[in-house]
């Protein structure tokens, strides 16, 4: 018996749709995300050059941290469109029986999880990387 | 042509075997970070113990664990999708096959509900501690 036997059935159509439709959703919440963290980007710019002279804010680094959110809504945009794609893909797989479709949707999965994986290796590093410099900055 | 005309073809089996390892990655990182946040939560509660507020290492320690609790069931789903998937492509297991898929579906729906117990704690966390 090959890998070929297997069959997308009347309950895995179920699954897929119902996977296609929360991944949606999680998607649309993740472009909300990015559009508020593009806007406290904004924000930060047009917020730290108008208190640029105020001593209240002296010393805030406005312009890294607008830079950061900035960066953080970019570093957001691939997941995301991945797992939009993906539910695009699996809906029209079950609805039209688009074979092409399938294999894109479960392509854009395989990405996502990459993607993610990559993307919290990367958060722990980053935490590793903080953690040394503060226990650095404290001996010194 | 039916719903039932899917196949399981040598591309789809391809970008399933992709997706076997990434979501086994993903799971063992997912649960490699949530060790990290309750170690460095419990290491920080108890550095505080005997501070002049100690509500301050609550607070983060809170935050932490509501992480690393948002973060279980992803990383359990991601690893039960891996293993049924590998399951059914080697064996071709029908029965492997329709559970992956249930915990693909369950994956998502878990995640959002996690972003929303997420968000809320969050929201307790800044107006109560």
């Amino acid at each position: 018996m090959s890998q070929f036997d297997l069959t997308i059935n009347e309950k895995n159509k179920q699954d897929l749709l119902v996977a296609a439709k929360w991944a949606k959703v999680l998607a649309i919440f993740g472009y909300v995300g990015m559009g508020f963290m593009i806007l406290a980007g904004i924000g930060m710019l047009i917020g730290g050059g108008a208190m640029a002279s105020s001593a209240a804010s002296a010393g805030m680094p406005f312009g890294a941290l607008s830079l950061f959110y900035f960066l953080l809504a970019a570093f957001y945009y691939l997941p995301v469109t991945y797992m939009y794609r993906m539910a695009k893909n699996l809906k029209d797989a079950v609805n039209d029986s688009t074979q092409t479709s399938l294999d894109l949707g479960i392509s854009y999965l395989a990405k996502f999880f990459k993607f993610s994986g990559y993307m919290i290796v990367g958060m722990i590093v980053l935490y590793v990387v903080v953690i040394i410099g503060v226990l650095v900055m404290t001996l010194i | 042509m039916s719903v039932f005309d899917l196949q399981i073809s040598e591309e789809t089996e391809r970008h399933i075997m992709s997706l076997i390892k990434w979501s086994k990655i993903f799971s063992i990182i997912g649960f490699l970070l949530m060790l990290i946040f309750t170690l460095i939560s419990v290491l920080g509660y108890w550095s505080d113990m005997d501070s002049d507020n100690p509500n301050d290492g609550l607070a983060l320690c809170t935050f932490l664990i509501s992480i690393s609790l948002v973060m279980f069931l992803p990383s359990l789903l991601s690893h039960r999708l891996s293993r049924h998937l590998k399951a059914a492509i080697l064996n071709s297991n029908q029965f492997h096959f329709d559970q992956a898929f249930r915990c693909a579906t369950n994956f998502f729906k878990v995640t959002v509900l996690s972003f929303f117990i997420f968000f809320i704690s969050c929201y307790f966390i800044i107006t109560f501690i």
